[in-house]
């Protein structure tokens, strides 16, 4: 290309020099995209815009309109003529004999020539890679966000399936015989095993039972949506869950990601075995798991199942006044444990996940 | 295929890879619970992808079937903002043989959740204009996203943007397959009445994203779904007696009365590094009642985008036939069917064919 002529070359020293007497005379274009542009770049650098959709649009010619369509007062300083030089970079080309004709600098430098006709137009040889070792004075750089870090963080995690919260680290305690978790959690047998599960419930209509036959099954089929009747399943659920505990097993309840359904039934639990208002078994089990998050509609039948556990209650010590005398009174207790046995608040997980999570054996690959 | 392709068979991870031998250096760069992901170069065309392999997508009716659904969904997209497919194969000959698939897209080099914090005003209109314009395909096509967020949203390095994560996306409400956890860029109407959203419930996502954008942090940040909620109302004003009639919710209904009195909030002393049309896109964005939200082409038409818009942007998507997507049928009906759509697969020809590479890491 004839044009290809007039791409002087411009090595790092020269620029350096230049930047150091006067700087403002010259416009820096830096010719790379944009998240190299944001991770570091030449002090008073302009970041040119040519990524495919301004290409397309150009259809073959980009004109300067477009490249510095993100500066004004650049564009219209170089169009005044108000520049001695431009400078053109990009990571690290070092002559133009190797310039592509289809490459940002002769795309940019096409521009230039027909836009301006006065300006000297160079090439940085080495680009932005050999004047940022030279001179790292003359960059700026970012931690936030710089290439390598992007390149690694890339690496280790994949945009379409990352490990989501709610099946992070494993089920959690909220009682000894009662653990709440997702529906990630009941298809792994070795951590059911570690943990002592001998029983599922299955808050779901989808999730399936992926262990039939080693451990004790109960279905509630219900959806996440405001039009399900989850309280009609209170009753059900609560005597599944004491029929396990009676025979000293250990019950995990679950739905697909143990925040709405599965938890809905556990605060049940909560509130008619231990005989507390909503907020207090809301706060026991989010300090557990504290992604819980029953939908509306769930919250407001946990509020009506509050009131008639409460109701049964009253109604029991009225018919016994001497049982409310007596040392198992079931009024509120005042201590900060609100649970009549030991019970240790601590948010960790407990050793069995533990214990899960550092064996080799079945510690598979994740993000 | 007429001919038998030659494939190449490798483990990684205790996963067997059985691809087309043009796919070359595969490294794992994720895995879940539903499938493993590599990434790959093509060796003909030398464009790095991202090849998903399903984990035993035939187990069961229901993988089975939302195996089938995200293969129809991202075949049928073909939009430069929206993920789709550059290729799907299964080393299977025979319907008899096959037990796995595998779909190949493009590599995105990072997501906008990796990228905030660093945007001028002109880069948030770039990137707000793409994703309106990948809504606007996918609404076109009788499609909701349902779960816009940062980390949906792939970037390239020159700040393109493609729509990702359509695993949970449906035509229709009939079934909740996945779950859907991420709240902070979740309509009001998604809270409150979950089974009667539309199209706009994305244009608010879109809106939360923006304004993330230009504050550098998370607009909503509920820690519950109540919290969400009163966060909400404190930006967007306590809703008026007419939004309240259309909660279908009668616990819905009681909680929002019960809130105390919150005005809408002056969003150019909200967002005091955007411009006054982008105040005002946002303000017409995040708007509680549905209804009276934006459009997708509705937003694309405001004046902030003048200077932007390209009407080449916006191809006139197909609508997605979901006639299967419901339908109860045994496994081997789905596993038919899956087949017949990997073995029908056509490459969408892109506008940019002549730089390929431009959407991979340079």
């Amino acid at each position: 290309m004839v044009t290809m002529d007039e791409l002087c070359e411009m090595d790092c020293s020269v620029l350096k020099r230049l930047m150091k007497d006067d700087g403002a005379k010259c416009l820096l274009l830096d010719c790379r995209s944009f998240l190299a542009f944001s991770a570091g770049h030449l002090r008073g650098a302009v970041n040119i815009r040519c990524n495919t959709i301004v290409r397309r649009r150009a259809k073959g010619s980009v004109s300067l309109d477009q490249i510095l369509s993100g500066d004004d007062e650049a564009r219209s300083r170089l169009k005044s003529g108000l520049y001695s030089a431009v400078i053109l970079y990009d990571e690290r080309s070092s002559d133009t004999n190797t310039m592509k004709d289809d490459s940002t600098i002769t795309l940019v430098h096409n521009a230039l020539c027909r836009d301006t006709f006065s300006t000297e137009v160079y090439l940085l040889k080495g680009g932005y890679d050999r004047f940022s070792t030279q001179y790292p004075d003359y960059c700026l750089k970012t931690r936030t966000l710089s290439v390598s870090s992007s390149q690694s963080s890339m690496e280790s995690s994949c945009l379409s399936c990352a490990t989501p919260q709610h099946d992070q680290g494993g089920p959690v305690e909220i009682l000894p015989f009662l653990f709440l978790g997702s529906a990630l959690h009941a298809s792994k047998k070795d951590m059911l095993d570690r943990m002592g599960i001998s029983a599922l419930l299955n808050v779901s209509s989808n999730c399936p039972n992926h262990f039939e036959g080693d451990y004790q099954y109960k279905c509630i089929p219900v959806e996440d949506n405001h039009k399900e009747d989850i309280s009609s399943w209170f009753i059900e659920a609560i005597e599944f869950i004491d029929s396990v505990k009676d025979s000293n097993g250990r019950v995990l309840v679950h739905c697909q990601a143990g925040i709405s359904r599965s938890a809905t039934i556990c605060l049940a639990y909560l509130m008619k075995k231990k005989r507390v208002r909503l907020e207090e078994a809301f706060e026991f089990v989010k300090q557990r798991r504290s992604i819980i998050s029953p939908n509306f509609s769930f919250m407001g039948q946990l509020l009506q199942f509050e009131s008639q556990v409460l109701a049964t209650s009253c109604s029991v010590e009225a018919a016994s006044p001497s049982a409310s005398l007596g040392p198992k009174s079931s009024s509120t207790p005042t201590s900060p444990f609100i649970f009549s046995f030991p019970m240790s608040v601590v948010t960790h997980n407990q050793p069995g996940s533990l214990t899960y999570l550092q064996s080799p054996i079945t510690t598979s690959p994740s993000c | 295929m007429e001919s038998r392709v030659e494939f190449s068979r490798e483990e990684i991870n205790s996963t067997v890879w059985e691809v087309p031998a043009k796919y070359v250096c595969l490294k794992q760069i994720g895995t879940g619970a539903y499938g493993s992901v590599c990434s790959s170069i093509n060796n003909k065309t030398k464009e790095k992808v991202a090849i998903k392999k399903l984990h035993r997508p035939f187990q069961s009716e229901i993988f089975a079937k939302r195996a089938y659904r995200e293969l129809r969904l991202l075949k049928h997209m073909k939009h430069e903002n929206v993920i789709g497919l550059l290729d799907v194969f299964t080393p299977a000959t025979r319907l008899d043989e096959f037990q796995d698939f595998y779909l190949v897209m493009p590599y995105m080099y990072t997501d906008l959740s990796k990228v905030k914090g660093l945007l001028t005003e002109d880069r948030i209109q770039f990137l707000v204009y793409q994703m309106l314009c990948g809504l606007k395909y996918i609404h076109g096509a009788g499609i909701i996203h349902r779960d816009l967020k940062p980390g949906n949203l792939a970037v390239n390095q020159d700040c393109e943007l493609k729509i990702l994560d359509f695993g949970l996306a449906r035509h229709t409400d009939a079934e909740m397959t996945g779950y859907v956890v991420t709240r902070w860029y979740r309509a009001p109407e998604v809270i409150l009445n979950w089974m009667h959203y539309t199209q706009t419930v994305d244009i608010w996502s879109v809106g939360c994203i923006m304004g993330e954008m230009f504050n550098g942090k998370t607009l909503f940040k509920g820690k519950d779904y109540m919290d969400q909620l009163t966060q909400i109302m404190k930006v967007a004003g306590t809703p008026g007696p007419e939004f309240v009639e259309k909660l279908e919710s009668p616990e819905a209904k009681s909680y929002v009365r019960s809130l105390p009195h919150y005005p809408h909030r002056d969003f150019s002393t909200l967002f005091p590094r955007a411009s006054k049309k982008a105040v005002e896109l946002l303000e017409k964005m995040l708007v509680l009642d549905a209804d009276a939200r934006l459009t997708a082409s509705g937003a694309l038409a405001h004046s902030y985008f003048d200077g932007l818009r390209d009407p080449d942007d916006w191809p006139e998507p197909t609508a997605y036939d979901d006639s299967y997507d419901n339908a109860t049928l045994p496994l081997e009906e789905w596993k038919r069917l899956s087949f017949k759509e990997v073995r029908s697969f056509v490459p969408f020809p892109r506008r940019d064919s002549k730089r390929r590479n431009t959407l991979t890491m340079s």
